[in-house]
């Protein structure tokens, strides 16, 4: 449970930015090259490669070398992590509202 | 086909929202919700929980469960506004950690809705982003207890 404790920690983490949150969007469609990457946003080239190492860091995203360029993707296992942990948190409650219907029926 | 719980809980802010709607009149839902004998029977997964609560502005409620390794586990807060049968605002806090201070603001809104249902919002303010990714984690592991106990129980009628 520590080291879930701790990946979830980071991935909380690496999603806090909105440039974060942007990349990750950007990239649930497609790849980019950090270049490509970096083009759109208002900051510089060392910012968002600092950026990536956070969200490389939380296992959220990886980078391939392609030539010169570093290519990166999104890890799908890590967003259906992300998935599953809210899945879960949703899932207490959904059991517990469960049985309230069993109650409010037995009372009418 | 039961109704359907949503959580929403952003990344890096401190609240958790969760909604839910009933097929029940708002009085009665509202009694479920701030009577111990009805508490009792909805609110925790466990037999063993005993619940206390004085529903009215001031009033106190706590929440006490033993655990198998013989430690008492209790959470607890006060009302700070209890209005029948639309709206209740407690503090909630977790009273097994050494340290005192990870407060949680609860806010219960119930809703009329058309032919006699109910919807429930429940807004959970935690102190700081850290505190409410705790509560989150501390009630994932709850849940996947209980779709444990579900399974077993389906297993069980199968």
């Amino acid at each position: 449970m520590v080291e879930q404790n701790i990946y979830i920690d980071n991935l909380f983490g690496s999603l806090a930015d909105p440039i974060r949150r942007d990349i990750l969007r950007r990239l649930t469609t497609t790849t980019y090259s950090i270049g490509q990457l970096a083009q759109n946003y208002d900051v510089s080239f060392a910012a968002i490669s600092k950026h990536l190492k956070v969200l490389e860091k939380a296992k959220l995203i990886h980078k391939n070398r392609r030539g010169n360029e570093q290519i990166v993707s999104i890890s799908p296992e890590a967003i259906k992590d992300a998935a599953y942990y809210l899945k879960q948190y949703e899932s207490l409650w959904q059991t517990r509202h469960n049985k309230l219907d069993t109650l409010l029926k037995e009372e009418s | 086909m039961s109704n359907k719980t949503t959580v929403t809980a952003q990344p890096n802010t401190t609240t958790i929202v969760i909604e839910r709607e009933f097929d029940a009149p708002r009085p009665k839902v509202f009694d479920a919700y701030t009577q111990a004998d009805k508490l009792e029977k909805w609110w925790s997964p466990s037999a063993t929980a005993k619940i206390e609560i004085d529903a009215r502005d001031g009033g106190m409620w706590k929440f006490s469960d033993p655990q198998d390794d013989g430690q008492l586990m209790t959470f607890y807060g006060y009302f700070h506004e209890v209005t029948a049968p639309e709206r209740i605002i407690q503090t909630e806090e977790f009273a097994n950690i050494d340290e005192r201070g990870h407060v949680a603001l609860d806010k219960y809104e119930f809703t009329e809705l058309d032919g006699d249902r109910t919807k429930v919002t429940l807004t959970m303010t935690y102190t700081s982003i850290a505190d409410r990714d705790a509560a989150m984690d501390s009630g994932m592991e709850e849940g996947v207890v209980q779709q444990f106990a579900n399974l077993d129980r389906l297993l069980l009628d199968a």
